[in-house]
């Protein structure tokens, strides 16, 4: 194994000439590394092809630069600053809250406002499967623990008083299971519940740490032992120990006639767009109002979720709980390491900062749109970026389905053995499970992607995503053609005027993640006479939300079907940062069929084939198209990703989804193996034969259709179809016809209709 | 009695998975022949010809294998040279096996194919030693 030795990321996907962009390295070992802005062209290494192509540009970065390890705070928790130490519990206080506890046994902290090192303050915390309340002064520390452990994924109303005038201090934990709230319902005989209660012989020391859920300081600095796995749900301190009767009310969600030091309510600030916010709001009075860190699961069901409402936006009461993940991460916050100022003549295009030290370089990409409001071409590329995100550093080499799914027995490299060993320091992809099996439901820009480099190759044996949408970039530059780069990012913020520049727009060759507003864009564009290139599959899929205030950031809930890695749980299919509903696109009356023809239909990830024309393919009306391609050529029997144009994912004509009744079916993949297999989302009952060999849906369909004002939409429907782009020196039938359509969809004047 | 202690409890699909695994294994042993040896070894994709339907379902067996002690083709250099490893789960490097190297994909592949059957027990050179379990 040769580790990687040092990594970095951008603050953000696309930057227009002018601007600039913070980079942030981390090396394994101090000292000077070099960093150089290249433009790239193409990566991938398979010898079949064209192979590397980049240059390097001058820009304000070449130098050298002293690098280090950075440290990266992992874990999610939420941090309240106590400055006048009104929760340092000085006296008889108590403290309340709902806990559902999804690895209980490892040692994990629940509430604290605690020094570990020096052992000063309180906290109580998870040990051994039991609930553990500790009082410190530095050496003289009190530890009182429960008797009984925990059941995972079981709500508990948990208490802890201490009488200082009395000298004793109690926790309990009672189970609160309703039909739906927790793993088992109220049919198992559960005698979980305890009661302990001490002698108090310590106080807690005031220390000069914030008060932490979900983890406790580690020092006096900013570190936080953020181990915690699952859910908390209203949190509460009182100024005044509790009586028995007190400890029975707030297990039924009543408080007791006590005054409150704080009680946070999780829920407060849903609206109708979701919770976008860090923000946990004090209800208790004094506005000691606490802050996420690393993005716990928000708008998830609490302790009282009786599974009537599926929508936490029409019952916010029930939905007061935050999910925390000891390996959930937001942004590595590593310092910036330098500023690249964008050079304001820098054509639009696809970038990376390469950085090298001691034979280790790392290239970190990033998308250099036209000037804002302005197109400097007739062709626009549009860069996928939410779907790099949502498969940014996937974990496949641990997922045994993962294996099966691809159909081949996998390799790798040291890049996926750097994410495997060090997974929690990179992040997950919405591919992944935290490690206590919960699905990863957001994924961010600001932490380094390895699978996002320009040679990486997937685990899946094919180049995947931003490599392979190289194939299309390189194409593009071998046959001259003039085209501007824009993103994803760009296409959200600023909608159908952004398309509307350009005569033809292209998708690279996996756009599955989209928002609302993004098809919006699309459907806007196409029907006012704008011509979309679909070169792709499994595109327009999955429900994706950026977050509102920090676009670095997307979440996606898969669920109810589709392609899944995992699935929401019940009642926790909304996204928290919009409102909105996640899931499939397909199941919100939007299938990919309406704009594009096709939709997702079938993956076989190991075997690629080509296509084979149908009756439309010799209409006269679209003879232009099918020039210099003979009437029973196979179209993309050859290419780089598994040796066809029809590979990986696939989509396919379906008139009861939305396909235009007017679309011209002009090819069709065939031959497909027995590995490759109908999506779920196309099974209804499961029977044998849904395989390439035997169902005729397993295929991938070349379309094209007229749409208003001389617009039009071209799709090929594979995600292999830019891999044979650069077949035989880049003259072949896959570059032919994508060549004919591109050539046609840039001229100025509207397109004949085709109805 | 009421339950008062989740350590007592544990997953007993894990039961079902010993007795399923060694019937599956009793079946998938007597499909691995020489001759689905040389199967696989030709083309270990099945790209050129379809694998045949007992291939099929000795492959997937392997690929669907727990993860931990998983044998798997290491690309020391992309194209040029590969070696064998095995996985050891999420947080723990993967051991690289010394040894023999492999100057293409297709040929680290075929070592993997039999490297995962003699893990599996079900190696043809009647050193099946190792047991298959979930």
């Amino acid at each position: 194994m040769n580790p990687i030795g040092l990594r970095g990321y951008c603050d953000r996907p696309n930057v227009a000439p002018g601007g600039t962009l913070d980079v942030h390295v981390s090396c394994d070992n101090p000292g000077r590394y070099s960093a150089r802005l290249v433009r790239l062209v193409n990566g991938d290494l398979n010898p079949a092809g064209p192979g590397p192509r980049q240059r390097t540009i001058k820009s304000n970065i070449d130098g050298h630069y002293t690098g280090r390890k950075q440290y990266t705070q992992v874990g999610s928790y939420v941090e309240v600053a106590d400055p006048k130490a009104l929760l340092a519990a000085r006296g008889s206080f108590a403290l309340h809250l709902f806990l559902w506890a999804t690895t209980p046994a490892p040692r994990q902290g629940i509430i604290s406002r605690w020094h570990d090192q020096d052992g000063r303050g309180w906290l109580l915390e998870l040990e051994d499967g039991k609930l553990c309340f500790v009082i410190g002064a530095g050496k003289k520390r009190q530890r009182i623990s429960a008797r009984l452990r925990l059941f995972p994924e079981t709500w508990y109303s948990v208490t802890v008083s201490v009488d200082a005038s009395r000298k004793r201090v109690a926790l309990t934990h009672t189970a609160v299971v309703n039909s739906t709230n927790s793993r088992c319902g109220p049919v198992v005989p559960l005698a979980s519940d305890g009661r302990v209660e001490a002698r108090l012989t310590a106080s807690p020391a005031v220390a000069d740490v914030p008060l932490v859920m979900a983890g406790f300081a580690s020092g006096e600095g900013t570190q936080v032992q953020a181990d915690f796995n699952g859910k908390l749900d209203a949190p509460k301190l009182f100024a005044g120990a509790l009586a028995s009767a007190d400890e029975a009310a707030l297990a039924q969600g009543l408080l007791p006639a006590l005054p409150r030091l704080a009680h946070w309510d999780f829920s407060a600030g849903i609206t109708r767009d979701g919770i976008a916010s860090d923000d946990v709001i004090d209800i208790g009075g004094h506005g000691l109002h606490g802050r996420c860190v690393n993005l716990p699961d928000r708008a998830m069901t609490g302790w009282n979720w009786d599974g009537r409402e599926e929508h936490f936006v029409h019952c916010p009461e029930q939905y007061g709980a935050l999910w925390f993940h000891a390996d959930a991460l937001e942004d590595c916050r590593w310092p910036v390491a330098f500023t690249l100022e964008v050079p304001k003549r820098l054509p639009s295009g696809v970038y990376a900062v390469e950085i090298e030290k001691g034979g280790h370089i790392d290239q970190i990409p990033f998308f250099v749109t036209p000037p804002r409001g302005t197109a400097t071409a007739k062709v626009a590329v549009l860069i996928p970026t939410f779907s790099y995100l949502a498969y940014a550093n996937t974990q496949v080499l641990q997922n045994v389905p993962g294996q099966a799914v691809m159909g081949i027995l996998t390799s790798l490299d040291d890049r996926d053995l750097e994410l495997n060993v060090n997974w929690r320091e990179y992040g997950l992809s919405t591919y992944d499970l935290h490690s206590d099996g919960r699905g990863c439901q957001y994924s961010s820009w600001r932490r380094p992607i390895l699978n996002m480099r320009p040679n990486y190759r997937h685990e899946f044996g094919a180049v995947w995503q931003f490599p392979a949408d190289l194939h299309l970039i390189d194409w593009l530059t071998a046959r001259g053609t003039a085209f501007d780069v824009i993103t994803d990012h760009d296409l959200h913020a600023e909608g159908a005027a952004l398309l509307a520049r350009y005569n033809a727009v292209v998708t690279c060759s996996h756009p599955e993640y989209y928002s609302g507003a993004m098809l919006d864009a699309w459907e806007q564009y196409l029907a006012q006479g704008g011509r979309g290139m679909y070169l792709a599959a499994n595109g327009f899929y999955w429900v994706t939300s950026q977050h509102p205030h920090k676009p670095w950031l997307i979440e996606v809930r898969k669920g109810e079907s589709g392609d899944q890695a995992w699935r929401a749980r019940p009642g926790e299919l909304f996204h928290s940062t919009t409102g909105e509903r996640g899931g499939l696109w397909r199941h919100r009356g939007r299938a990919p069929q309406k704009i594009w023809g096709t939709g997702y239909t079938a993956h076989g990830l190991e075997i690629s084939t080509g296509y084979v024309q149908m009756p439309d393919a010799r209409d006269p009306r679209i003879a232009w198209m099918m020039k210099g391609i003979a009437p029973d050529a196979v179209i993309g029997d050859f290419g780089l990703v598994n040796g066809g144009a029809a590979g990986l994912e696939m989509d396919r004509i379906d008139y009861a989804l939305g396909t235009p009744p007017h679309t011209l079916l002009i090819a069709c993949s065939h031959g497909h193996s027995a590995n490759a297999m109908l999506v779920p989302e196309e099974q209804y009952f499961a029977h044998p034969g849904m395989d390439g060999t035997q169902d005729p849906s397993v295929r991938a369909d070349i379309v094209y259709f007229t749409t208003a004002q001389g617009g039009a939409v071209f799709s090929t429907s594979s995600m292999a179809w830019c891999g044979s782009l650069a077949h035989n020196g880049y003259d072949n039938n896959v570059a032919r016809l994508t060549g004919n359509v591109l050539d046609r969809f840039a001229r100025n004047g509207p397109l004949d209709e085709v109805c | 009695m009421p339950l008062s202690d989740p350590r007592r409890y544990r997953d007993k699909t894990a039961d079902w998975m010993r007795w399923f695994t060694a019937e599956r294994k009793r079946r998938l042993a007597a499909l691995v022949t020489p001759a689905l040896i040389a199967e696989h070894a030709a083309d270990p994709r099945g790209g050129d010809t379809p694998h045949s339907a007992a291939l099929q379902e000795v492959l997937i067996a392997l690929r669907s294998a727990p993860t931990v002690d998983k044998p798997f083709a290491y690309i020391e250099i992309p194209y040029r040279r590969y070696r064998l490893g095995r996985m050891q789960g999420r947080g723990r490097a993967p051991v690289i096996l010394p040894g023999k190297a492999y100057d293409s994909e297709r040929a680290a592949i075929h070592a993997v194919f039999l490297a995962r059957l003699e893990w599996l027990g079900l190696g043809t050179d009647g050193k099946r030693q190792r047991g298959y379990s979930a």
